[in-house]
């Protein structure tokens, strides 16, 4: 992404969901700045699937630790259960910390892309952005319904590392190939 | 096992965010920078707020805490992480981290070790008042010495995945 990049957010519909108000408030100031008009606020998981479950989202920041209800599971019943015109969007999880105990249901909810807390402007926006380009398919199977949990011609995000020997450096594309020619792939 | 289905979804995020006019990178993150700085205030009183309740109720001195639920202190710490940005570079957030692995380590492995909970606070501490004075060097320095007392006297985390 570069700083002569341009994005244009301003009929994107966004949906926010934090049980912090104080963090909500640092998200939307955030997300207001890039030029977002369009932002529905959830205080709670419960409250994120209701409206859900009445309006159409164009991208869902959510957080991940929230009493009752994390943003895991919510993110799980919105690949499977929600209406079909919300249950493709992309989402992007944020968390400060990840429990031991919650890092398969973080791999396996069909999220886009985890961002650390504290979060950084830059470092939001160019996750938007990389997500904005993700062509990734969809995988929909009894264990797993959400984006492709393998970074195809994408690379990984930026400024991150692959996870592979041969993967290239932060920012460079992988070469051309598709996965479904490696032996043994999971789906 | 069912099928494995496979395929393309039309982005509206894509077709809307990608498409013609909107604002430079460079612009949308001055405008959020701005923002950011609007709250950067409140969000150190929050810390500040966070930090006086982990020493009232975890503290050496706190009388009672071996009574508290354990659970609170990660719940604290973790606030402290989501605020951080109200002390840039001061690395508190980096040992807020720490606090709540050993928390979640320590709840999973069902121990209390009060002496690595008061390196962690003593280290909160630290960087609260002079973390943004230290060198990154000096800030690694003093963060790693966290991951050390974790791993001595809890046990090590598991790896998580990079997503």
């Amino acid at each position: 992404m570069l700083d002569s990049d341009k994005l244009n957010l301003e009929r994107v519909r966004f949906l926010l969901v934090d049980d912090n108000p104080q963090a909500l408030n640092i998200t939307t100031q955030v997300v207001t700045g890039y030029g977002v008009r369009k932002i529905t606020k959830c205080g709670s998981a419960r409250e994120a699937r209701t409206a859900i479950s009445n309006m159409t989202f164009d991208f869902i920041l959510t957080d991940a630790q929230m009493p009752e209800e994390d943003g895991y599971s919510l993110v799980s019943w919105l690949r499977r259960e929600a209406p079909e015109q919300n249950r493709f969007v992309p989402v992007i999880i944020v968390t400060g910390h990840t429990r031991q105990g919650q890092v398969m249901q973080a791999r396996d909810c069909g999220v886009h892309a985890i961002v650390a807390k504290p979060l950084t402007p830059r470092v939001l926006l160019e996750r938007i952005y990389w997500v904005a380009h993700d062509d990734r398919k969809f995988i929909e199977c009894d264990t797993y319904v959400g984006p492709d949990r393998r970074f195809h011609s994408l690379g990984p995000p930026m400024g991150m590392h692959g996870r592979r020997n041969d993967d290239p450096p932060p920012g460079v594309p992988m070469p051309e190939e598709t996965h479904d020619a490696q032996p043994g792939a999971d789906p | 096992m069912g099928a494995v289905k496979k395929f393309k979804v039309k982005s509206r995020l894509a077709t809307l965010a990608l498409g013609h006019g909107g604002v430079s990178v460079r612009d949308a993150l001055k405008a959020a920078d701005a923002a950011i700085d609007n709250v950067r205030g409140d969000c150190l009183t929050t810390v500040d707020a966070r930090l006086a309740e982990i020493d009232r109720r975890f503290s050496a001195t706190a009388p009672g805490r071996n009574r508290e639920p354990f659970g609170d202190l990660y719940d604290l710490s973790s606030n402290i992480i989501d605020l951080a940005m109200g002390l840039p570079n001061s690395g508190i957030e980096h040992a807020a981290r720490a606090l709540c692995d050993l928390v979640d380590l320590s709840l999973e492995r069902d121990l209390r070790d009060w002496e690595a909970v008061d390196v962690h606070i003593e280290t909160l501490r630290l960087l609260r008042a002079q973390g943004q004075a230290f060198s990154p060097a000096q800030r690694d320095a003093v963060l790693g010495g966290l991951k050390k007392v974790t791993m001595k006297r809890v046990g090590e985390p598991g790896a998580l995945p990079t997503l």
